[in-house]
């Protein structure tokens, strides 16, 4: 291979580097951030404890640790409970596995953005007429991507040095995170080449994150083998803070390799905004429910919505498949029968609070799938498809709301197919059904929380398209303090912010329909106002 | 005749960034407008407010006499557009296309639509993603052609077509017409406007600057005249009307002429003794020009031209801001067969 082939790698590299400035320096600094700040307020709360009880903070940790290892909420959502008797392992376990999804999240969308999301805009035609060679952008995106991702591992390195880490550990566990991003932009580069769309090379990738999210959630939880085929339990597996392993960085960096030779085999081989999968000719005419403004926007989203649905059950089944593994814990641990018995609870109510977190979990992550389909009206106006349309005998009422139906419908379809694949799996593990009532109960009773911030990216839709993206930076807030709330140790009005957050406590709990009622309201007023508003507004034009 | 298009004084602002400035449109029902502007004049955002896409700052907006923004969804079923841009669904055929757009607008005949996928040679089985940019504008096109829109609007419609489907259009929208069909025409391709429009209203920079009739425009500009003469054809500067006089030798000259006086020079000629004459009508793309270039760029371009064509030339150079005047010689003219017999 001749250097040609690289022509013009720096000069696209100069210019991701320009498109991204910011969008790349937020990133990076909201994640080191959230990484930063888990020590900082674990340390504060661990403290505020153990002088509470007149110990040392250090006896509080080992307490918990005993606490934790039988949590299989916490070892689901975190990672395997490795050293958690130590101030490190315990920070690598609550920044945890879900922080490493959002490292995997920014370098999939990182890929796509300057790989195949460039070819269907027909930029990259213009970038490769020039003094460019066939690999230069995908080592551009490489290069861009590595150096994102070190920077990361540097930046977990530090803060873990500045809380009185050791350095060699603290590396370790940098070097993990890092390696996370490595490894699924590595997988997002395959998929690129495979698909013809941008979209459709993201929603793989992020397909492949949710099943090697799963796969560790379950490994983890029954402590086997199913961590080990997965990414996400390769990086966990390095347990910098105990045992200190090696291999998955060995193994890492042999499927990084691999994959990009396997990215860079097929884009050599297809043409310029080609992808893998051949086009079929298609139907002549359309049928009569196409030609309506509902059968037609269900023909936008339906692969979308098909394959978020799945997913849904896909996580269900995951988690229903460890939920009696709560049941065997409680029944063979008598310390832990006598603590619930003190408590005044059975160990039904450990089972309750496992799928109750588990549901609102599924119930985050369907969220965005419901921001998805909300948002699509917009990419149709922004790809000057709503042009047409709206020029047809179609109101912009018509258009939008056949479209927000179908978002609409999307939230309690995969909430109810999670409900059911959960509590079926659970049912074929034990051998009958628990609790299946309630469970569903508690699945829909999630769904006016993700109406509340549907409706409110609804409301930004319809008064101008350009802040509509502002629905993310809802979600996002919901989901960290979700999350990392009682960790951030945020007051309960803030906490009270996420939509989320306010269902948690079924099954099983005290759960008052009025908060249910008033997300519920919440949604059905912001929808309303938007799509009044959208009525009087501009059309945005390409 | 009532008026198909009624727009008078349409402003328009996207933030501090004026697009229409007090606009006037007036369409005839049965008629064909030329819609004509340089890019960015603001011809696409005066369509999408007729569309009621765009919500008007200011000013009168009427088609087919209601208003665009609140009735649009019935104007709809009367009007037939074709976008500049066409942006095609990437998962659905062109045929799907055409159903959807044509049934959710104008409505959609059969044996209408299978003539025009025909006529304009476009297979309705290859999904979006697949047409080119021609065959994308076939796409809306056989959409719009294929229902019974009473107004058709066609923002640059062939701008992507070959020269044979530019032919099909043109005569397409021939049958239209006898149909008593209206049309707003935006095109830059000036044979096409030529043949096909009765009127055209030029705007720039958000503004009206002329409308009227092709012939009404051409009067109000030069024809370039070529002649040599018996006697010393200098004096024919002394006649009122004649500019960018070149000498080719003592008896023959090019110049242009201001076609209302037209009738004093051809008179002084002929005193002259006309041994040959060769004239020419301004064609539209002097009108264009004409219209188009700003101020300091018309005595630029103007300037560079007669270089180009002519050479540096005599004192007669005007370079008062008009149009550059296009040589008979000139690479840039269209048709002036085609511009004759519109007349």
């Amino acid at each position: 291979m001749s250097t040609k082939g690289f022509a013009g790698t720096t000069k696209l590299l100069r210019l991701i580097l320009r498109l991204d400035r910011i969008k790349l320096t937020l990133w990076l600094l909201g994640l080191i951030t959230l990484i930063g700040i888990t020590p900082f307020s674990l340390r504060a709360i661990l403290d505020a404890e153990a002088e509470a009880e007149g110990v040392t903070t250090e006896a509080v940790l080992v307490e918990q640790a005993a606490l934790l290892e039988t949590n299989a909420a916490s070892i689901a959502l975190q990672g395997p409970p490795d050293a958690l008797d130590t101030f490190g392992g315990r920070y690598a376990f609550e920044i945890g596995a879900f922080t490493l999804a959002i490292v995997a999240l920014m370098n999939i969308l990182l890929i796509a953005r300057h790989t195949r999301a460039e070819e269907e805009s027909g930029r990259a035609e213009l970038v490769r007429a020039a003094s460019v060679g066939p690999w230069s952008a995908l080592a551009a995106v490489s290069v861009i991507a590595a150096a994102t991702n070190l920077i990361l591992g540097f930046g977990t390195t530090l803060v873990f040095v500045a809380d009185g880490r050791g350095f060699g550990r603290s590396l370790l566990y940098g070097s993990s995170v890092a390696l996370a991003g490595l490894l699924f932009a590595a997988i997002a580069l395959i998929w690129v080449q495979v698909f013809e769309y941008g979209r459709a090379a993201t929603g793989m990738s992020l397909a492949g994150l949710a099943l090697a999210f799963a796969l560790r959630a379950v490994g983890d939880v029954r402590d086997n083998w199913l961590s080990l085929i997965s990414p996400l339990g390769w990086v966990q597996a390095v347990n910098p803070f105990g045992e200190a392993i090696l291999w998955p960085f060995f193994v890492s960096l042999v499927a990084v390799t691999g994959a990009i030779s396997v990215a860079i085999f097929l884009a050599v081989r297809r043409d310029v905004g080609a992808g893998l999968i051949e086009q079929r000719p298609g139907p002549a005419t359309a049928d009569r429910f196409l030609s309506t403004p509902l059968g037609f926007a269900w023909r936008l989203q339906r692969s979308t919505l098909f394959w978020w649905t799945v997913g849904a059950g896909f996580m269900g089944a995951i988690y229903g498949s460890v939920v009696s593994t709560i049941d065997d814990f409680v029944e063979e641990n008598e310390a832990m029968r006598d603590m619930l018995e003190a408590l005044g609870m059975s160990g039904d109510a450990l089972r309750d609070g496992f799928i109750n977190v588990i549901l609102s979990m599924i119930a985050l992550i369907a969220t965005a799938g419901v921001i998805q389909s909300l948002l699509r009206p917009r990419g149709e106006e922004l790809a000057g498809r709503a042009e047409p349309l709206l020029s047809a005998a179609i109101s912009r009422r018509a258009w939008l709301t056949s479209h927000l139906v179908l978002t609409a419908l999307a939230a309690p379809v995969f909430m109810v197919v999670a409900g059911v694949a959960l509590s079926v799996t659970d049912a074929m593990v034990v051998g009958q059904f628990t609790e299946f009532g309630g469970t569903m109960t508690a699945a829909i009773a999630r769904v006016p929380a993700v109406w509340a911030i549907a409706g409110i990216g609804v409301l930004l839709y319809g008064w101008t398209q350009q802040l509509s993206l502002g629905v993310w930076v809802v979600f996002a807030v919901a989901a960290i303090i979700f999350l990392f709330g009682q960790l951030l140790r945020l007051p309960d009005q803030a906490l009270n912010l996420s939509p989320i957050r306010h269902v948690t406590h079924l099954p099983g709990g005290d759960q008052s329909l009025q908060s249910v009622a008033v997300l519920f309201v919440i949604a059905v007023v912001t929808a309303v106002a938007g799509v009044m508003l959208f009525d009087r507004r501009d059309i945005s034009t390409s | 005749m009532s008026a198909a298009i009624h727009v008078r004084n349409l402003s328009k602002a996207f933030g501090s960034t004026k697009a229409l400035d007090g606009l006037d449109l007036r369409v005839e029902t049965g008629q064909v407008m030329g819609f004509l502007g340089p890019n960015g004049s603001g011809k696409s955002t005066t369509i999408r407010v007729l569309m009621g896409l765009l919500r008007h700052d200011s000013g009168e907006v009427e088609v087919l006499g209601q208003d665009p923004w609140h009735d649009a969804v019935e104007l709809h079923r009367k009007i037939a557009y074709v976008p500049g841009d066409v942006n095609l669904w990437p998962g659905l055929t062109g045929g799907e296309t055409i159903d959807l757009l044509g049934r959710l607008g104008s409505g959609l005949d059969p044996k209408r639509r299978a003539e025009m996928i025909e006529r304009f040679d476009l297979d309705p089985t290859k999904k979006g993603r697949t047409y080119s940019k021609g065959n994308r504008q076939k796409v809306a096109l056989v959409a719009a052609l294929a229902g019974d829109a009473d107004l058709f609007i066609f923002d640059e419609p062939t701008s992507g077509l070959d020269p044979l489907m530019e032919t099909v259009f043109q005569n397409t929208i021939g049958e239209i017409l006898t149909d008593g069909k209206t049309v707003l025409l935006s095109s830059h391709i000036l044979a096409e406007v030529e043949s096909l429009c009765d009127e055209v209203t030029i705007i720039r920079e958000g503004r009206t600057v002329e409308a009227g009739t092709l012939a009404e425009l051409r009067h109000l500009t030069r024809t370039s005249v070529d002649a040599t003469t018996t006697q010393s054809i200098a004096a024919i500067t002394e006649v009122d009307g004649v500019s960018d006089f070149v000498a080719r030798s003592d008896h023959q000259a090019s110049f242009a002429v201001a076609n209302p006086k037209l009738g004093g020079v051809m008179s002084r000629l002929a005193e002259l003794g006309i041994e040959a004459i060769e004239s020419q009508p301004p064609t539209l793309e002097e009108l264009f020009m004409r219209h188009y270039a700003v101020e300091g760029q018309a005595a630029e371009s103007q300037a560079a031209e007669s270089q180009a064509v002519e050479g540096p030339s005599g004192d007669d150079q005007s370079g008062d801001g008009q149009a550059p005047d296009g040589s008979p010689s000139g690479d840039a003219t269209a048709d002036p067969d085609l511009a004759e017999s519109d007349r």
